[in-house]
């Protein structure tokens, strides 16, 4: 077993820590239309997830793409209860910050070979500060 | 980033949980782009509006904050609706759409928002109208372009939700184009053919918005476009490249000479545009079938673009089944009924439509399958705002009319 330890720069922090599986996407989101607003689910059909729930994940994906109005999809998943439990991504956009912020999901942004060191399925646990930001996950 | 104590105070949470967030999300953005401070905006435009782009995710936010009785600290409008807030019911607009429409609007109102639901807020008879340094916070492309270069505002492109977070706050991040030093035109546009009136321009515009990269801002050479015609260039290359800034030698108020539009900016010199390149962009929207819809307006249409238009329609009747809507601001539409030009175009069977336009009406649900605008934008966009269900043909003016109107 090796550790694998990541650390980030928090947009939105967390009190306490967060225990969680990886959902990952190699293609930028767009919130609006991607994903589905009363399950969370992923509907685009070029989407290298369609049909996996982001609701509950840590969800990692390298950036959004579309409509502004995907920052507000973020919040109104947030209050359904159907956000991603975290959200990590490579580029900071202001889709996803306010998404964020309003809908206070958690969320990380981490560098590009930090990105790559997950996957889809992998156990991880996140401390989340008031600057910085750390994922955990074991490697087997 | 420095912060004032009051700024600190509020993202303590002294003042309430929105203006909290609101306060979070911009020095977060400020933090990630380097900003040192924030500074004052006394003016905002807020887009998200539409109910067809914005939804019940939106509607849900807003009368959440609505609900906290928070309200904008700057003089705010609002970009175009998905219908005429009045007269909704002539036009088609199906029942459900309206009422949500209306409650979004509503909601709005509620946090000090100016309901009066146009692109083009800066035009003197709408009246949000940022002066030459004024930093400002808008969101809508083709207004955030125009501000920036034809009345050498400053502000950066911005989203509708954090433009709606700057209102609250009264201020913005110090980055970007808000800094003279990264206001400098990076590439050199030399226009070698003759261009003719707005859509020529919106080609224009277009086409250089899919030739140059992000982030970069052209320097035209060799046009003298109107302020009309400035409207459309902008608004095309917004829609096609993201474009936030542009200047023209000679005309905008940031490159009035040479040195004023590149300082010591590095640039790159190698575009050209020909009429080829102009006319590949009438080529990509072309369209056979008779339209059931012309629209005009994209952005909203000024008055001295409903004159021309009613002097083109005088004693002309546009053909059956076709509708013609020029779509521009309340105020403007109010300013076309004292001077005439309603009658003109509504003698012909055309409406002059306030608050909306082609692209964010659901046109898709009025059976309207072949629309024909004068605007690269909208042709941009109506497609891909209807999922591909409506097809969009661009034309002149001229040749619209032409098309469209027996004698």
């Amino acid at each position: 077993m090796q550790e694998v330890k990541v650390e980030g720069k928090v947009v939105q922090e967390w009190e306490g820590n967060l225990t969680g599986e990886i959902l990952k996407t190699n293609q930028n989101v767009s919130f609006l239309g991607d994903v589905d607003l009363n399950t969370g689910r992923i509907v685009a059909k070029d989407s290298d997830i369609e049909g996996e729930n982001i609701s509950g994940k840590i969800f990692l994906f390298p950036g959004s793409r579309g409509s502004t109005v995907g920052a507000n999809v973020l919040f109104g998943l947030a209050k359904k209860n159907l956000a991603p439990m975290l959200l990590v991504t490579k580029h900071p956009e202001m889709i996803t910050m306010s998404g964020a912020i309003f809908g206070n999901i958690p969320m990380l942004v981490i560098e590009e070979e930090a990105f790559d060191q997950f996957k889809t399925g992998n156990k991880v646990k996140a401390f989340i500060e008031k600057e910085k930001g750390y994922l955990v996950h074991q490697k087997s | 980033m420095h912060l004032t104590k009051e700024e600190e105070k509020i993202l303590d949470g002294e003042h309430g949980v929105i203006l909290e967030r609101s306060l979070r999300l911009l020095t977060k953005i400020g933090d990630f782009e380097n900003a040192d401070k924030l500074i004052p905006i006394s003016k905002s435009q807020i887009a998200g509006v539409s109910f067809k782009t914005a939804g019940k995710p939106t509607l849900d936010l807003v009368e959440h904050i609505a609900e906290e009785k928070v309200r904008v600290k700057t003089l705010a409008t609002l970009n175009p609706a998905g219908m005429p807030l009045d007269t909704w019911k002539e036009l088609g607009i199906p029942e459900d759409f309206a009422e949500n429409q209306l409650r979004l609007c509503k909601a709005y109102g509620k946090l000090g928002i100016k309901p009066w639901c146009t692109c083009v807020p800066y035009l003197p008879q709408v009246g949000n109208i940022p002066e030459k340094g004024e930093i400002v916070g808008f969101s809508e492309s083709s207004a955030v372009v125009y501000v920036n270069s034809v009345l050498g505002a400053r502000t950066n492109r911005h989203g509708g939700l954090d433009a709606l977070a700057s209102a609250f706050i009264g201020k913005i991040p110090n980055h970007g184009y808000i800094k003279k030093e990264n206001r400098r035109g990076t590439v050199l546009v030399k226009v070698k053919c003759e261009l003719k009136g707005t859509t020529d321009y919106s080609a224009l515009g277009y086409f250089l918005g899919k030739e140059i990269g992000k982030g970069e801002i052209p320097v035209y050479e060799g046009i003298k476009p109107s302020q009309t015609e400035l409207r459309h260039l902008g608004a095309g290359s917004a829609a096609s490249g993201s474009v936030a800034l542009f200047h023209v030698l000679g005309v905008t108020p940031e490159a009035l000479s040479f040195e004023d539009a590149f300082g010591n900016r590095s640039f790159s010199d190698k575009i050209e545009v020909t009429r080829d390149d102009i006319d590949t962009i009438f080529q990509e929207y072309s369209l056979s079938e008779t339209p059931d819809l012309v629209a005009m307006g994209c952005p909203h249409c000024s008055i001295d673009e409903i004159k021309n238009i009613a002097e083109m329609l005088r004693g002309k009747k546009i053909i059956k089944d076709t509708r013609f809507w020029v779509c521009t601001a309340d105020q403007i539409k109010k300013e076309a009924e004292r001077l005439g030009y309603s009658k003109i175009i509504k003698k012909a069977g055309g409406k002059i439509i306030p608050h909306t336009c082609v692209v964010v009406a659901p046109i898709e649900e009025m059976e309207i399958q072949n629309v024909i605008v004068n605007s690269a934008k909208a042709a941009f966009y109506v497609p891909r705002m209807t999922k591909g269900q409506v097809n969009c043909g661009l034309l002149s003016v001229k040749d619209c009319i032409q098309q469209i109107t027996n004698k």
